[in-house]
Parts: structure tokens; sequence; C-alpha cells
């Protein structure tokens, strides 16, 4: 976006790209310890995240960090005709996408913000078939490849609104679409702590992303707080970066595969069971943490650059809950075994509908999902029923 | 001829034709200044100076220039850092301050790109809005290559 904007108004706008670790003495001016890192006229703007290219032209325009909560600008005029508008640009609506179009169902796949979803985030994927070992980024690059020789992917189109009566009317930050069919596949978002210190501190030493942000701390020390798949594979990625890390688990046995675990005991990554963090400490970056043992009820401090949180994910189901589609008490979206919910047309795919979230499980409700939306829309069951 | 390893080559052999065929885009010039200094951050000056060399062998779109910190062009763009790529200082104002490597070549590619080709992805009321800005916007994005 930055370079896009540059190219459009070469009279006022410079774009420069710095690499941090080649320019430190750059990187610790502007406070940086997450990317990407915006700095626009000598301003922070942006830590860490990726902004749509409306909020990004916003700050360019005011200079401003915007304001959280503060609401997309939706832009009136486009409406668009398509068969089924995909929520969400990771494994399953990717998916969906694909068997959609080769179903010859035109579709349009939505994405507010980054394309992949959390894979796009992780370092290693090790069980996904076919691939012993791959770059998260890679995978999902090479299924938004195969995707995208189908279909559009919009990145930065956030679904505001989706009116499932008559035909179904799906409102985003840009335009409107008409469709036949909604794919819901938003996925799950980072668990947080809730303890002091953490939102004031985060893109300052709290992060949620190893891949992002571990390369900051080469040579410095921090600690990654959980004990499942995650946060083992995220503690054992910033190990190899050369940070010393430190895992901390609230309970005394961890959840991880037992094949991470004895990664973790031969690259002798330490491991505070029992433990649970209190406060995250530091002025303007983080500087330590205060950690509780459970079990001795000793609290101690322990000084530390970073913390990188991995215990698990929150489904993102305000879309779901607005479009009155049916939740389970863990706020994951209720589907059949065809990937329906109980409003006719909408479809739920992947961590948003619980269960077992992992990327394969996604792939295929992907798949099923868009079978299911091709054979809905030819026999309409819900007509049978006598609704609407 | 004799004796000696042959250098390696920043871009792998696969990779090559993957890029010609990006490349076959291209339709502008895109002049692409690399500045480097010896004795700063010599392994990214090396990586850099062969990748551009390399990109401009692939398509002739792509004319490379190579300049010492400190020269008189340096001086005239204002580059003081080793390495630093300007793409197409005479038109734009866009500027790599490092290498870029990992997960930025993607996006220096792509830049490349929507120089040569004078397309982005900004959308109409995108560039509606841009094109009222009055003052000048100096933009710096940080990155790192994971």
């Amino acid at each position: 976006m930055a370079v896009a904007s540059a190219l459009e108004r070469p009279d006022l706008i410079t774009a420069e790209i710095v690499e941090a670790s080649e320019n430190e003495d750059l990187a610790i001016k502007y406070g940086v310890s997450s990317v990407p890192h915006t700095v626009i006229n000598g301003k922070t703007v942006s830590l860490g995240g990726v902004d749509t290219q409306e909020a990004f032209i916003e700050k360019i325009l005011t200079l401003r960090e915007a304001a959280a909560g503060a609401p997309p600008l939706v832009r009136e005029g486009e409406e668009a005709h398509v068969d089924i508008v995909i929520v969400g640009a990771g494994p399953g609506g990717l998916t969906a996408a694909i068997y959609g179009e080769r179903s010859g169902l035109k579709c349009v796949v939505l994405e507010k913000g980054v394309v992949g979803g959390q894979v796009a985030l992780t370092p290693v994927v090790e069980n996904y078939p076919g691939l012993t070992r791959v770059a998260g980024k890679s995978l999902v690059d090479l299924m938004a490849q195969h995707a995208s020789q189908y279909t559009h992917i919009h990145q930065g189109e956030e679904v505001l609104e989706i009116k499932p009566n008559g035909q179904i009317i799906a409102s985003t930050n840009r335009g409107r679409y008409i469709c036949r069919a909604v794919i819901l596949a938003t996925g799950a978002k980072h668990r947080k702590l809730g303890v002091p210190g953490e939102e004031r501190l985060y893109g300052r030493g709290v992060s949620y992303c190893a891949t992002c942000d571990g390369y900051f701390y080469k040579g410095k020390k921090v600690i990654m707080v959980g004990g499942g798949n995650s946060a083992v594979t995220e503690a054992l990625y910033l190990d190899s970066l050369g940070v010393s890390v430190t895992l901390v688990h609230r309970k005394d046995k961890l959840r991880a595969e037992s094949r991470l675990q004895e990664s973790l005991f031969n690259r002798k990554i330490p491991v505070l069971r029992n433990s649970e963090v209190r406060e995250i400490l530091g002025d303007k970056i983080v500087a330590g943490v205060r950690i509780e043992n459970t079990k001795t009820g000793k609290t101690e401090e322990m000084p530390v650059d970073g913390a990188f949180i991995s215990i698990g994910y929150e489904p993102v189901n305000e879309l779901a809950k607005k479009t009155g589609v049916e939740l389970d008490g863990a706020g994951y979206v209720k589907v059949d075994q065809q990937q329906r919910t109980n409003v006719p047309r909408i479809y739920a795919v992947g961590d948003i509908t619980g269960g077992v979230k992992q990327i394969v499980t996604a792939v295929g409700q992907g798949a099923v999902a868009a079978m299911a939306a091709f054979e809905d829309l030819a026999n309409p069951y819900w007509k049978e029923k006598g609704a609407v | 001829m004799f004796g000696g390893k042959k250098k390696a080559r920043v871009i792998q052999q696969d990779k090559e034709e993957i890029l010609k065929k990006k490349f076959e885009i291209l339709k502008k010039e895109v002049p692409i200044y690399v500045f480097s200094r010896e004795g700063e951050n010599d392994p990214f000056n090396r990586f850099t100076v062969a990748l551009i060399k390399e990109l401009g062998e692939l398509t002739p779109r792509i004319i490379p220039e190579f300049h010492e910190v400190g020269d008189e062009v340096s001086k005239k763009y204002d580059v003081s850092r080793s390495p630093t790529i300007l793409i197409d200082p005479e038109a734009y104002h866009i500027r790599y301050t490092g290498s870029p490597a990992g997960e930025e070549m993607r996006s220096f590619l792509n830049t490349i790109v929507m120089t040569s080709v004078g397309r982005t992805l900004l959308s109409s009321s995108d560039r509606e809005r841009l094109a009222a800005l009055k003052d000048g916007r100096h933009i710096q994005i940080f990155v790192t290559p994971t």
C-alpha cells in the first residue's frame, strides 16, 4: 500500500521499506518491536497487524492511528451479483471457493485481514498430508494461488452485514454483493491473557505471532505462554532463531503432541509448569513479567524482553451472531453434516464451527459446504418445508 | 575458468523460469539503483547486488545501476545507508533501506511490476481520496525477513 500510494502521488508521497535488523538504530529510534510497523512523517501510526486499504489511506491522510473499534469506512455504489459469498480466506474459505467454482457457481472470497488466516502466521506445519514439513505461509500461498485460478479473493474487504431473506445481500466496507448463498469461514482469533500490561504493551514486546515478531528477539530473552501444539511449535521456532525462550504453562502437563514435547526436551528449552502470568511489566516496552506458581503460591518477577502468548483461540462470530445463525454455548456456529447452519443458504466451515481445529478439517469442510450449496441451490430444501 | 568455485546464484534455477514468466507483463523500463558500502552490512550488500544483477539478466525491462554510498549519485538521492535500493528514482520516491530478503522479496518483486505496468491495487475511491492530499507524506514501513 505504501508503494502503491507513492506511485499514485509521486509529487507528495515517498515510500521507504526499512529492513529493521540491518538498520537497528532506526528501529530503536521508532520503538519497533513488531512488524509491520508504520511511521508516517516521523509518527508511528501502526504497530503490527495489517491494515485494510481504506484504513491505510486514512492514516496517510490524517496521520492518525485509527482508534480501536472505529467503524470501517463504507463505500456506496459498488454492487455485484455472485452465487456464493465466502467470508474468510483461510484454508476453509479457499477450498470452498475452488469446489464452488468447479461446480459452476460464481464465488467471491472476502477477507478483512490476511489471506490464509492463522495458517499464514504459523511457522511450520508438519501434519498436512502430503507435505512433511512446510512453512505456514508457503502452504497458504499454494492454496491461495490455486483458488485464485478460479475465483477472486478480495483482501481488506470486510463483510459487515448479511441479510439472508429473499435475495441474500452481503454488505461490505466496499459495497454490496447480491448472492444466493454464503459460506462463513471467519475462523478464530487469539485468546488474550487478560492481565495488566498486555494491551498497553501490545506491539512493544507483547506478541501473538512468533513468525511475525520473533526475529526482533534474536539474542534476547522471552517467554512463550501456553501448552498446546501452537505454543510449543512457536517456542521451538523462536529457539531456532536464536531467541532465549522459556515456556510458561498454567498446568502440570503440556497438551502438545508428544513429538513436539520431545523436541522441546531435546533442545533444553525451560518449561515453567503450574505457572501463570499475572502481569506484564515495563514502561514503554516489555521489561519483565510477574509469574505466580499456582502450586506454591510463590510469585516472582522475571526480566524478559518479550512475552509471546499462544493460549488458544476464540471464534470470530460477530457476523454469525448478527446474521441470526445459531451458536453453541462456547460461541461456535452449529452446523449439520453438510455444514448447513440453521439459516437456509448459510453454511459455516473451519474453526468457526469448533470441533477439531486443524487445517485439514477446514479444507474438508470447505469442500462439503460448497457441494452442499450446489445441491441445495438446485433442490431448495427450505422451500419444501414451506420456509422463505 | 580453472579452479575456484562458481559463485552460488541468489535466484535458484527453478525460480528463474517462474520469474521470467512474471516479468512478461512488464511494460516500462524500471531503473533500479543499488547503493552499497564495504564494511557496512557486507553479507546483505552481496545479496542485494547479486539479486538485482540477476533480475536484470532475466528481463531487459529491469535496468540495474550500481553505486557506492558516498558517490555523486548517492548524494543526489540522499542515500547514506548500505544497502539501499531506489526504484526508478527519476520518476518516483520508492526506497528499500536494507535488503529485500525472505518474505519481503515478494513485495519487492510486486513493486517492480507495479512500477513498470503503472497499475496498482488501489481502488478508484482510494485514488480519489489520495488526490485530495495537499501536503507531503514520508511513509516508512519497518519489516523483517520473516
